[in-house]
């Protein structure tokens, strides 16, 4: 009962600041209102038990990654960005690919792979376990784990080249 | 006619330039012709034989109704040879226009301005001729003999009203201003350049500082202080009052050491009454003047950390000046504003308390300053804060007229004390620091080490200090003793007269020089022979050092602007007069 | 019925401890701004309030009430959600990072309740406790960024930009000691750290006073404290972000970095000094732990409450940074990024690196 409330709570909440921070003019605002979704939806991780992932998320994306969009965003024009139209000529392709994405995901839910009490359900792997976790990415999924790295780590060196060429 | 080798050489050079010469008081005086001017400054720096390489000051006298009616001097001053040179130039008042010396002399700079401002007189070339002190809607000159005191109308509001009030009266070229110019910001503006204004009200820009800033990021592109909003004509006060009451004015100006202020003033009016001032007299002005020096250094020391985030070490710098300022009020009943020293020697003799009073402090003192150094020297922050920061090289210090600390941080060995000895310092026995960067760390040490000598005279002059009158005898300047005021009187009738009229003061002009915490501190007294001076000018050092710093700022982060500004150490007091 | 037996649970687990909590904090706050005034003035030769109340015992109540009726002002320019919400963040995220914090093991104050019934000393154990804090942290970091640019003022967007670029450079160094933490005790819930130090506090192993150096360092930056108080640097930002906010708002920002230092404070002495546990002198020497007189001493330690061990720690601490406020000068913004990106990273790379090897040797 309870727990369904504050799902339906994290859900609406989710949606709603979903769709502002896509009508939102003021860019910034979108930033804050993304920074309201990606709370909410740890909040749902943690109703799954994934208490790991929901700090997780919390600590990269907010932590780290939007607040980097916040500050690009918040050192441009603002005044500039929000009067600028909001349809500009690639329109119909962006709404085409739109389309496309939210077709694909309709299909997979309807398609019912996922289990409808997924909350309920005591887990097999406790995503919450730290060890257990890790225990899974060093031995099942090493290989990938390794492979992502490394692409993080061109992208890294591949930041540091692009500043520097900058400032010479 | 060889008064001095300088003139002569100026002549052989410019043998049409040179309208009269003479000595006064010993210094050169050589009025030129207003069309040598810049070449002749040249000249005079460059000659190897002069080398003139401090242009001291530059400042006008208002001699209505005498024609012509405007003079404006040139204070030229040689660092390496310790020589004074004055160049004067009339300047009529229907022609109020003369080439700029900016060209040679980056100091001139300001100091035109504010001749501009406050004479109406105009130089040919300057690049930034604006008002400096003065609001910059008045279309009036106040120093001008014509202008009355009090004439001029000042806005204790800053409203919209008033704003607009003011815009009314702002000329085309001034309206056409876009903010970047008002600063003084000019140049094309640069894409992603922001401009933010450090003052006049903030925390830390020692009173009523304004700079402009732009930066880029953090970086400083430019830093244009703007300065008068602490004006309050002290200048032209002094010209208002009779001789003994202008000591009080000079107090205002520099308030952190106000009795370096009443030694520089008093010694000029003493040039023109030649005054001989008994030894005591002299030992005791050299007693304050050093314990201000060492009041004012720890008001400074505590400022620049407490800006740095070292707020420690305020509250002890301030413990020990409190010392001081007992010392003080102890002897003249007043803390701050003494006007102990006056024309003729000092207001009352010492206390019998004073001697073992100075002496307590020179014995505690050591120990607090080892326990600043404790805090600071070695500290690494301090030293990251401090070191390569604000750096400025000697010919640059030089040519922006910079003196005092500052300039001895370049390594070049100008203190007044030293080089043009008054009040008996070529007595005593004392080291000059100087530094080698020219950065805030070494004018850092140099303060401190400056301290160590202040104690060092103060000793000397305690241990030698002769026994005798504080005043000199001339019965002119020096009120009756109370006992015979009460016998004779014809003593009262004196008594009454000095006070409430003054003492007539020969006609001339006689300038002194003296080394105030924060750098050479010139007065220059004008007499027409009345009781009032003509003009008593303040050749401020905080004034003339302020203009460098730009210099130092550029290249700098915001966070230096602050580091900087301490380590110069301003007063506002003193630049806005 | 169940519905109501739920409610009453939610009411003693929940709502209690945490309206204990809340007193607790802002208690806290209040006299941790009259301690930091009166330990400054004693360090400055100063007194410090002495108006109010005997000694000025009462000065933070009488500021509290000033502040509350002071004018609540917005500037006109200002984004004025962004402008209420900012100081909320901030607020909100420090004061949530006091649930996961276990003061104590669970207590029968003092023999009254059975075994079974203690009361637990925080709000909830969560596993990835030390995450949850971590979490929290940089999400606080928002609410500076937020203050800063919603004030539209130069001073404040510069405050916060330097805040935003502190704090993130800061977060990794603190994250990386959090680690080596977590790596010692094996666990990532705060009471299970505190148990794995029983034997020995973390500070006194081979690795420990570099992580505790690094996790202090970079404690004090992301709390905005001396030296690293440039966000609010007065004598070059005037306020830093909260240069435009007045009233309750300010009273608000005042509050979150206090609360702050508690969580930065308290986390030391969990991670560090051994939590609730008593300091015991040579416990792993036996032969000297045996000795008459250390062993006493170690029993009258062992007799003070544990609630008691932990809160001497922490005021310790705070007075630590007080003290360093008190002592240094403040760094520049871009040596303050050095510092951190050139020494403090590398620094914990290898202390983490250090670390498993030594455990993995059974050296810890």
């Amino acid at each position: 009962m309870l727990h369904k409330a504050i799902f339906i709570y994290f859900a609406a909440v989710c949606i709603g600041s979903a769709l502002l921070m896509i009508t939102r003019r003021n860019p910034v605002h979108s930033v804050l209102f993304m920074l309201l979704l990606f709370f909410h939806i740890a909040g749902l991780f943690v109703l799954l038990n994934a208490e790991f992932l929901a700090a997780v998320q919390l600590i990269v994306y907010a932590g780290a990654i939007l607040i980097l969009y916040l500050f690009v965003v918040m050192l441009l024009n603002v005044d500039r960005e929000s009067a600028a139209p909001r349809a500009n000529r690639y329109w119909p392709w962006l709404t085409l690919f739109g389309l496309l994405i939210s077709a694909e995901i309709s299909f997979l839910v309807l398609r019912g792979s996922f289990p409808a009490d997924a909350g309920q359900q005591p887990m097999t792997l406790a995503v919450g376990s730290v060890r257990d976790l890790g225990i899974e990415l060093y031995t099942k999924y090493l290989v990938p784990f390794e492979i992502a790295s490394v692409i993080l780590l061109v992208g890294l060196v591949g930041a540091v080249m692009l500043a520097k060429k900058i400032k010479d | 006619m060889l008064l001095s080798p300088v003139i002569s050489e100026i002549e052989e050079r410019f043998p049409d330039a040179v309208l009269s010469a003479e000595l006064r008081f010993g210094d050169p005086w050589v009025f030129v012709k207003k069309q040598h001017l810049p070449g002749l400054l040249f000249f005079l720096r460059s000659a190897p034989t002069l080398r003139y390489d401090l242009l001291f000051d530059v400042t006008c006298i208002d001699y209505l109704p005498q024609l012509p009616r405007f003079v404006v001097l040139y204070h030229l001053v040689s660092t390496s040879n310790g020589s004074k040179l004055m160049l004067a130039v009339p300047v009529a008042e229907e022609d109020p226009v003369l080439p700029t010396a900016t060209e040679v002399f980056r100091t001139a700079d300001w100091l035109e301005r504010e001749i501009y401002d406050q004479f109406g007189i105009t130089f040919t070339g300057h690049k930034d001729l604006r008002r400096i002190l003065n609001p910059d809607h008045w279309t009036v000159h106040p120093l001008r003999r014509d202008f009355p005191l009090g004439g001029e109308d000042v806005a204790f509001t800053h409203n919209q009203d008033t704003l607009r009030l003011q815009a009314d009266t702002w000329t085309e070229p001034q309206r056409e201003m876009n903010v970047q110019d008002y600063l003084g910001l000019t140049g094309e503006a640069k894409e992603g350049t922001m401009i933010i204004n450090i003052g006049p009200q903030h925390p830390s820009t020692h009173g009523v500082l304004r700079v402009a800033l732009q930066i880029e990021g953090e970086t400083v592109l430019r830093a244009v202080p703007h300065i008068g909003y602490l004006h309050t004509g002290i200048e032209k006060s002094a010209e208002h009052l009779i001789y003994q009451q202008a000591v009080t004015v000079t107090d205002r100006l520099d308030y952190l050491a106000p009795l370096s202020n009443n030694l520089g003033y008093a010694l000029a009016v003493e040039q023109l009454l030649q005054l001989d001032i008994p030894l005591r007299a002299q030992y005791v002005r050299v007693i304050l003047a050093e314990l201000t020096r060492i009041a004012s250094h720890l008001v400074w020391l505590g400022t620049h950390a407490f800006e740095l985030g070292a707020f420690s070490v305020i509250q002890y710098a301030f413990r020990e000046r409190e010392i001081i300022l007992d010392i003080f009020e102890e002897l003249s009943g007043v803390r701050m504003m003494t006007s102990f020293i006056n024309i003729g020697g000092i207001r009352t003799d010492l206390t019998p308390e004073f001697g073992t009073r100075v002496r307590g402090f020179l014995a505690l003192f050591p120990e607090k300053l080892a326990e600043y150094e404790n805090m600071l020297t070695d500290n690494k922050i301090w030293i990251e804060r401090t070191r390569g920061i604000g750096r400025i090289s000697a010919e640059e210090a030089l040519n922006l007229g910079v003196t005092g600390p500052v300039l001895r941080s370049t390594g070049v060995k100008f203190d007044v004390r030293r080089t043009f000895p008054y009040s008996g310092y070529e007595r005593f026995e004392f080291d000059v620091p100087t530094g080698t960067s020219g950065d805030v760390y070494d004018r850092y040490l140099l303060r401190i080490e400056e301290m160590r000598q202040s104690l060092r005279i103060i000793e000397q002059a305690l241990e030698g200090l002769p026994s005798g009158p504080f005043r000199t005898d001339n019965r002119k300047v020096t009120l009756p003793p109370r006992e015979e005021m009460e016998a004779v009187m014809e003593q009262l009738i004196h008594h009454f007269l000095l006070v409430s009229r003054g003492f007539p003061v020969p006609e001339g002009e006689a300038c002194s020089l003296v080394e105030s915490p924060r750098g050479a501190l010139g007065f220059l007294v004008s007499s027409d022979g009345s009781p009032r001076p003509r003009r008593m000018r303040v050749r401020a050092p905080s004034f003339v050092n302020l203009q460098a710093l730009e210099t130092m700022c550029k290249g700098g982060l915001v966070a230096d602007v602050i580091s900087i500004i301490a380590g110069l150490d301003p007063l506002m007091g003193e630049v806005d007069r | 019925m169940a519905d109501m037996a739920q409610i009453l649970n939610i009411v003693y687990t929940i709502l209690i401890p945490v309206a204990v909590l809340f007193g607790f904090i802002m208690l806290n706050a209040a006299y941790l701004s009259y301690m930091e005034r009166k330990t400054l003035a004693w360090m400055q030769s100063r007194m410090g309030p002495m108006m109010a109340g005997y000694h000025g015992i009462l000065q933070p109540i009488a500021d509290g009430v000033k502040l509350f009726f002071k004018e609540d002002i917005i500037p006109a320019k200002a984004d004025k959600w962004v402008f209420i919400v900012a100081p909320l963040i901030l607020l909100v995220m420090s004061l949530a990072s006091f649930v996961v914090i276990p003061f104590g093991p669970p207590t029968r104050l003092f023999g009254i309740l059975s075994p079974e019934n203690a009361v637990p000393l925080w709000v909830t154990n969560l596993n990835i406790g030390v995450l949850y804090v971590l979490a929290l942290a940089s999400i606080g970091t928002y609410g500076v960024i937020m203050a800063g640019w919603a004030s539209n003022n130069k001073y404040s967007l510069l405050g916060s930009f330097r805040s935003a670029a502190q704090m993130i450079s800061y977060e990794i160094p603190m994250a990386f000691a959090i680690i080596t933490v977590v790596l010692m005790a094996g666990s990532l819930n705060l009471t299970e750290i505190v148990n794995a130090q029983t034997g020995k506090w973390f500070i006194f192993t081979y690795v420990g006073p570099v992580v505790f150096f690094l996790y202090l360092v970079s404690g004090i930056a992301e709390t905005n404290r001396a030296p690293f108080d440039l966000p609010e640097a007065e004598s070059e930002l005037v306020a830093g972000f909260f240069t435009e906010y007045t009233g309750m708002r300010f009273a608000m920002f005042f509050m979150a970095e206090y609360a702050n230092m508690v969580v930065v404070a308290l986390l030391i002495s969990i991670m560090f000094f051994g939590g609730w546990l008593p300091l015991q002198i040579f416990p792993s020497v036996s032969w000297l732990g045996g000795m008459a007189p250390i062993s006493w001493v170690n029993t009258a330690m062992r007799a003070v409450p544990p609630v008691l061990w932990l809160l001497a720690k922490v005021y310790f601490f705070i007075f630590c940074f007080i003290w360093i406020r008190a002592t240094l000068p403040r760094l520049r913004y871009d040596q303050l990024m050095k510092f951190s990106w050139k020494i403090l990273l590398p620094l914990s790379l290898v202390t983490l690196l250090a670390t498993a090897f030594l455990k993995q040797a059974g050296l810890l």
